[in-house]
């Protein structure tokens, strides 16, 4: 290890991740288009008036076609389909990264308890979640909504319980690596408790997988949002959603066709972007693939040849 | 081998006591007033009261999960709230079609994906390779309820090749199995093509191109078998996945499975139905993933002698 600072200054963890990430034009593509999904969420109530703009019906310009006044045409009750779908965005975006985040700091409790103190409350921990983890997510949550109602705080809820379980896979077997270390039990020995150890020393070698794991679940969130809007478990009308849209667009869609096509688009379009950063963070963040093993490689093999020689 | 599959078999068990345990917790926690839902508004108090306590709704919790499990082990899964239907023989009635959705759609999906990924690799950073990925990137991403929407715009509006619902001939099961399979294909194609770039620089190739093998064999015979090993497995966890899609599936085409009848059941809310839907498909994914692992370990030689290894170890020190 001693040849590392030779090899390359390194200006900290976080500069490097950037760097590589900086150099994968496709992830950079991605995080702008996320960065402006979230102003498009953040920022939806200033653009449009929910009021007037996103539920207010009027039949005389119903189904009408995508022109410069309309951009996406108008939807069955003669609402602006532009709208619709930029106010979507906040809507399912509220839902996916508020449930991310609730699902991460449960996972994190629950996965950095269960390898922390590993043991019979590991085991017990595990088998639960085993349990979780065997029913196929969609019937998990369709369950949770069918007890709870639609809505998007129950949406949120149904996505928090069952997303946690493999957030807290994730978490626990980082810990469970780092827990052997040797800087652990030093701390131990100069008398860090237990909270200590785990907060500062555990957990921020959880964090990478943990990012990676986030950016996708808030992809699969945007997919089951919708899927539920379409079964009519999910956001109630008139609020816009992609997937409801699309169930209210179904009857017309032998004859305007742009009614199915731009919902549709936007899902597509924000699940790639959230799964293509998450893809571009995880290469990113794995050493080996920027460029640091090929160099190691060829200090082994040098003292190999120096050895043999 | 025996050891290990009865092993299994008896760890299955408690997942799936904890399976319908989870599931009852859920459903329990708001039971709502079904007595009032089925009679309606017009409905007597005492007569909701008392059909409420036709169902069993006013005992505790613990001994309604007792009584329900102690009629799911004799095979009875209770009765429909509506129409007072006994609910397991309608599952059993509309399983079959649901399954035979979600084998062809795996076997799409690997049919597919496979080829294409083997493709992906061995032509690396080609324009075949570049146009395979972003395939398999859009695959993964897109919601299937929206490329069966898609699709029978195409397919049963524009072109008029096939039926838009129902489940009848073979040509009504096409549509189902793309778009069922289509997140799994995806997800193949992009596995088979990692796996494959791994084993292609592994020594063993190497070696075999040295001896005079030709490309072909090298391909086929050497490197796909062992790089399949994980795309195997992973469609195979996949499965899951599967059976909780034909839930959006039915639900576009039409079909009468046990998606389509589970999501019916839930918009009327339908507990015993509900329940009977959920349990069925969560045990049959806890005994698919059971089959794979056998599978598995009786394919891969790695495995097995792994298992066996064990077992001669015991041996040894029993002999010591």
């Amino acid at each position: 290890m001693a040849g590392k600072a030779k090899i390359k200054k390194s200006r900290g963890q976080i500069y490097d991740i950037w760097r590589a990430m900086r150099s994968n034009k496709l992830t950079m593509a991605c995080l702008i288009f996320v960065l402006f999904l979230i102003f498009l969420a953040v920022f939806a109530d200033v653009l449009f008036n929910y009021e007037t703009d996103i539920i207010a019906q009027s039949i005389p310009d119903r189904l009408q076609p995508p022109s410069a006044l309309h951009w996406f045409g108008t939807d069955a009750f003669g609402r602006d389909y532009f709208g619709r779908v930029v106010y979507a965005t906040r809507i399912t975006m509220i839902i996916a990264v508020l449930a991310t985040l609730g699902g991460s700091v449960l996972g994190i409790l629950i996965g950095s308890l269960s390898a922390y103190y590993g043991g019979k409350i590991d085991a017990a921990i595990q088998r639960i979640l085993d349990v979780i983890i065997s029913i196929p997510q969609i019937l998990l949550i369709i369950c949770v909504v069918t007890v709870l109602g639609g809505g998007v705080r129950n949406l949120i809820i149904a996505f928090i319980f069952s997303m946690t379980p493999g957030f807290s896979r994730v978490v626990r077997s980082t810990v469970m690596v780092t827990r052997e270390n040797e800087y652990v039990e030093a701390a131990r020995a100069v008398g860090a408790s237990d909270l200590q150890i785990i907060v500062s020393h555990l957990l921020p070698n959880s964090l990478g997988p943990l990012i990676v794991q986030a950016t996708m679940s808030i992809s699969l969130c945007i997919l089951s949002t919708a899927g539920l809007g379409y079964l009519g478990l999910g956001v109630a009308a008139p609020q816009p959603e992609w997937g409801l849209m699309l169930s209210e667009a179904q009857e017309y869609m032998r004859t305007e066709v742009y009614l199915i096509l731009f919902p549709g688009l936007a899902i597509v379009l924000s699940a790639v972007a959230f799964n293509l950063l998450g893809d571009g963070l995880r290469d990113a963040m794995d050493p080996r693939l920027r460029g640091f093993r090929r160099k190691k490689r060829s200090i082994f093999r040098k003292r190999r040849e120096a050895v043999r020689g | 081998m025996w050891k290990y599959i009865v092993k299994r078999l008896l760890l299955l068990i408690p997942v799936v006591i904890g399976v319908t345990f989870l599931v009852f917790v859920i459903i329990n926690l708001k039971p709502g007033d079904p007595g009032r839902m089925i009679l309606g508004i017009s409905a007597t108090q005492e007569a909701v009261d008392e059909y409420n306590t036709e169902l069993g709704l006013d005992r505790p919790f613990l001994v309604r999960y007792a009584d329900y499990m102690s009629h799911l082990v004799r095979g009875d899964f209770g009765l429909s709230w509506y129409g007072s239907e006994p609910v397991l023989p309608k599952i059993l009635h509309l399983y079959p079609a649901t399954l035979k959705i979600c084998i062809l759609a795996i076997l799409f999906a690997m049919g597919v994906g496979i080829p294409l990924g083997v493709l992906s690799a061995v032509k690396q950073y080609s324009l075949a390779d570049r146009i395979a990925s972003t395939f398999a990137m859009i695959l993964a991403s897109v919601p299937m309820f929206w490329l069966c929407l898609l699709m029978t715009l195409l397919f049963s509006v524009h072109l008029k090749l096939l039926p838009s619902f129902g489940l009848t001939s073979w040509k009504h099961y096409i549509m189902p199995m793309i778009a069922l399979g289509s997140n799994t294909l995806g997800l193949s194609i992009r596995l088979t093509r990692s796996s494959m770039l791994e084993e292609i620089r592994q020594d063993y190739v190497r070696t075999a191109r040295a001896k005079g093998a030709k490309e072909k064999t090298v391909i086929f015979t050497h490197a796909l078998r062992n790089s399949l090993i994980p795309v195997v497995t992973a469609c195979g966890t996949n499965f899951s996945l599967l059976l909780g899609g034909t839930v959006f599936v039915e639900a576009v085409f039409a079909i009468p499975g046990l998606g389509n009848f589970l999501i019916t059941a839930v918009t009327k809310k339908d507990i015993p139905v509900v329940m009977g839907c959920v349990v069925i498909l969560a045990i049959s994914v806890v005994i698919i993933n059971l089959i794979i692992d056998i599978v598995y370990a009786y394919l891969d030689p790695r495995i097995k002698s792994k298992y066996q290894g064990s077992i001669r170890r015991r041996r040894r020190k029993a002999v010591e």
